[in-house]
C-alpha cells in the first residue's frame, strides 16, 4: 500500500495566496503534519479529528459537509493548502467572504442554491452535534421548524430555494449574524 | 484530548461558521489565552544530553511535572535550560510521550527504573500504550513474584514469638529449621522407601515350600508384612494429622496436592480394614491396594527436583492438554476411517470402532 505524499507549495507562496504570517503558517503547518503526517486529510481522519471536539453528540455529518466545503477541487482529499486556504477566508477574510464560504457550505450539491432539503440536512448534522446535552432539551422536530424559520427570514421571493444573493443580502442586514462574524478575529 | 489535536482548534473554531447564519441569538465570545506568548523552544538538559522541544508540546500535559510549573524548580538561570539529573534514555520514552501522546515502555528497561522515572515526571503507568502494555504488565508480575519469594526467603531468619502451632507448620515445610524438624523429615523419608520396598517385595516370589508351589512373599509372610504396613500407615497418619493440626489454614492443607496424595496412599489399608472378608468386594479392594503406590509420591516433599517437574508439568497443562486433546482426535478419526475400511471383508478384527481404537493407538505411537 504507498501511502499519499503530499508537500504544500513553498512556505512563500502560501504567504501571499493566504493572509497568515509567516509564523502562523509554521504553526498551522506543524500542527497539520503531526496529525496527518502523509501531508493529506482524508474524510475520515477529518471526522476523527472533528469529533474529539464535540465528544457529547455525533459530529460526523456535520464534519462530512465541512470537509465537502474545504475539499475545495473535490479530489477526496484535503491537502494543506486547501485547508489553510479554507481557514484564511474563515479567519481572515472579509465578512462578504465569509458568508459565500457559509453559503459553499450550505449549499451541499454547490449548484448555487440553497434548498429546504439541504438545510434540513445541515441543520439535523448541526442539531446531532450538538448530542442530547442541549438545555433546554430539544424536540425532534426542532430542525425542522429551525429550517422553517430560516427559510421564512432568508426566502426574499418565496420561490423555496434561497440564492447566494439573497442569503448575503439578508445576513448583511441581520444584526446578530454581523456581530457573531466579528468574533473570529482573534481565533489564531 | 490528543496531543496534536489541539493544534487543530483554530480549524474547530473557524468551522462554527457553519451554525452562525442559522442561530437565534449571537455567538459568546471565545476564550482567549491569558497569556498568549509566541511558542518558544525550551532545552531540556538530562544528566547532559540536551533535548529540545517547544514549550506547546510539553504544555498538552498540565498535570505531569514538565507541563506544569514544577518544571520552574529545575531552571537553569545561567544556561537558560531545565536541568535534571536523570537518566536520559527513559527520558526519551517519556519526551515522546508529549511529543506523540503514546507513551512506550522499551524492553530493555529494568521495570523498576522505568517506574521511578514515571514517578518522577508525574506521569501514571495507566496510560501506556497498547502496543507496550502487556510486555510492562508482564515485567511487572514477574518483578513482584520475584520479590515475593525473597520475601519468603528472608522471613526465616526473623523469629517472632510463634505459637507451637507455627512452629511445627515451619518445621514440617522446612526441615532445617531445627533438629527435631531433621529428625522428623528423615524418620518419615526411611518410612516410605520402606512402605514402597515392601509393596514392590511382597509381589516377588519366594521360593517354594515343600508342599506347596512357588508363591509371592506377600501371601508366604503374611503376618510380618501385615506388620510392616501397619507401621508404615500408622506413621503416615500420625504424620498426616500432625500436618493437619498445624496448617494455617486447613482447608487450604486439604485441598492441596500433597495432602491429597497422603490420604489416598493410606486410605487402601483402612478401607481393607473396615470391608474383611466380604468375597464380592476384596475383587475391587484388592485394585484399591494399586493406589499404596502413590507412596512414592510423597518423595515429592523430600525432593525439590520431584517438586520442580511437577510445577513444570502444572504450568504447560494447557499445552499438553492440547497435545492429548490433538492426539485424541487423530484417534478417532483414523480409527473411524479403519473401521468402514474393513467393513466389508468378513474376518476383520475391527468389530466396531472403539474395537480399532487399540490399533489406531499403537500405529500412530509406532509401536506396531
Amino acid at each position: 500500500m504507498s501511502t499519499v505524499r503530499h508537500r504544500p507549495e513553498g512556505l512563500e507562496q502560501l504567504e501571499v495566496q493566504t493572509r497568515f504570517s509567516r509564523k502562523e503558517l509554521q504553526i498551522l503547518y506543524r500542527g497539520f503534519k503531526n496529525e496527518c503526517p502523509s501531508g493529506v486529510v482524508n474524510e475520515d481522519t477529518f471526522k476523527d479529528i472533528y469529533s474529539q471536539f464535540f465528544p457529547q453528540g455525533d459530529a460526523s455529518t456535520y464534519a462530512h459537509f465541512l470537509f465537502n466545503a474545504f475539499d475545495t477541487d473535490h479530489n477526496g482529499s484535503v491537502s494543506f493548502e486547501d485547508f489553510v486556504m479554507g481557514l484564511s477566508i474563515l479567519l481572515r477574510g472579509s465578512v462578504q467572504e465569509k458568508l459565500n464560504w457559509a453559503f459553499n457550505l450550505y449549499d451541499i450539491n454547490k449548484d448555487g442554491y440553497i434548498t429546504k432539503e439541504e438545510m434540513l440536512d445541515i441543520m439535523k448534522a448541526i442539531y446531532d452535534m450538538m448530542g442530547k446535552c442541549t438545555y433546554p432539551i430539544l424536540k425532534d422536530e426542532a430542525p425542522r421548524q429551525h429550517v422553517e424559520i430560516f427559510f421564512q427570514k432568508m426566502d426574499k421571493n418565496k420561490d423555496g430555494v434561497v440564492t447566494i444573493d439573497e442569503f448575503i443580502d439578508c445576513c448583511q442586514n441581520d444584526e446578530n449574524i454581523m456581530r457573531s462574524m466579528q468574533l473570529f478575529e482573534n481565533v489564531i | 484530548m490528543a496531543a496534536g489535536v489541539a493544534a487543530w482548534l483554530p480549524f474547530a473554531r473557524a468551522a462554527a461558521i457553519g451554525w452562525m447564519p442559522v442561530a437565534n441569538l449571537p455567538m459568546p465570545i471565545a476564550p482567549t489565552e491569558k497569556n498568549k506568548r509566541q511558542d518558544e523552544l525550551i532545552i531540556l538538559n538530562v544528566s547532559g544530553r540536551r533535548f529540545q522541544t517547544w514549550r506547546n508540546t510539553l504544555d498538552r500535559y498540565p498535570d505531569t511535572l514538565l507541563g506544569s510549573s514544577e518544571k520552574e524548580f529545575f531552571y537553569n538561570e545561567e544556561t537558560k535550560e531545565y536541568f535534571f539529573d536523570r537518566d536520559p534514555d527513559v527520558f526519551r520514552s517519556v519526551l515522546n510521550f508529549y511529543r506523540t501522546g503514546k507513551l512506550h515502555y522499551p524492553r530493555y528497561e529494568c521495570i523498576l527504573a522505568y517506574d521511578e522515572e514515571l514517578a518522577f515526571f508525574g506521569i501514571i503507568p495507566e496510560i501506556i500504550g497498547d502496543c507496550c502494555y502487556e510486555e510492562y504488565k508482564d515485567r511487572k508480575r514477574e518483578n513482584a513474584e520475584r520479590l515475593l519469594d525473597d520475601q519468603e526467603d528472608n522471613k526465616d531468619s526473623k523469629l517472632p514469638n510463634m505459637t507451637f502451632r507455627e512452629t511445627m507448620w515451619r518445621a514440617f515445610e522446612n526441615p532445617h529449621t531445627s533438629t527435631m524438624a531433621l529428625v522428623f523429615y528423615y524418620v518419615t523419608g526411611f518410612f516410605i522407601a520402606i512402605s514402597v520396598i515392601t509393596n514392590v517385595v511382597e509381589t516377588v516370589p519366594c521360593g517354594a515350600t515343600p508342599n506347596q508351589k512357588d508363591m509371592p512373599c506377600g501371601e508366604r509372610y503374611t503376618v510380618a508384612f501385615f506388620c510392616m504396613d501397619t507401621a508404615c500407615v500408622m506413621i503416615f497418619t500420625v504424620e498426616y494429622l500432625m500436618r493437619l493440626f498445624a496448617a494455617p489454614s486447613r482447608y487450604r492443607f486439604m485441598r492441596s496436592v500433597m495432602s491429597i496424595i497422603d490420604v489416598v496412599a493410606i486410605l487402601p489399608y483402612y478401607i481393607g480394614l473396615v470391608m474383611t472378608n466380604n468375597e464380592d468386594v476384596s475383587g475391587a479392594f484388592v485394585t484399591l491396594r494399586v493406589f499404596r503406590v502413590f507412596r512414592i509420591f510423597k518423595f515429592s516433599r523430600h525432593s525439590q527436583g520431584l517438586r520442580i517437574l511437577g510445577y513444570t508439568l502444572k504450568s504447560c497443562a494447557s499445552e499438553l492438554g492440547f497435545l492429548l486433546f490433538s492426539l485424541t482426535m487423530a484417534i478417532i478419526i483414523f480409527a473411524t476411517v479403519m473401521f468402514y475400511a474393513e467393513k466389508g471383508s468378513t474376518s476383520s478384527k475391527f468389530t466396531s470402532i472403539p474395537a480399532s481404537f487399540w490399533y489406531t493407538i499403537v500405529t500412530m505411537t509406532t509401536l506396531g
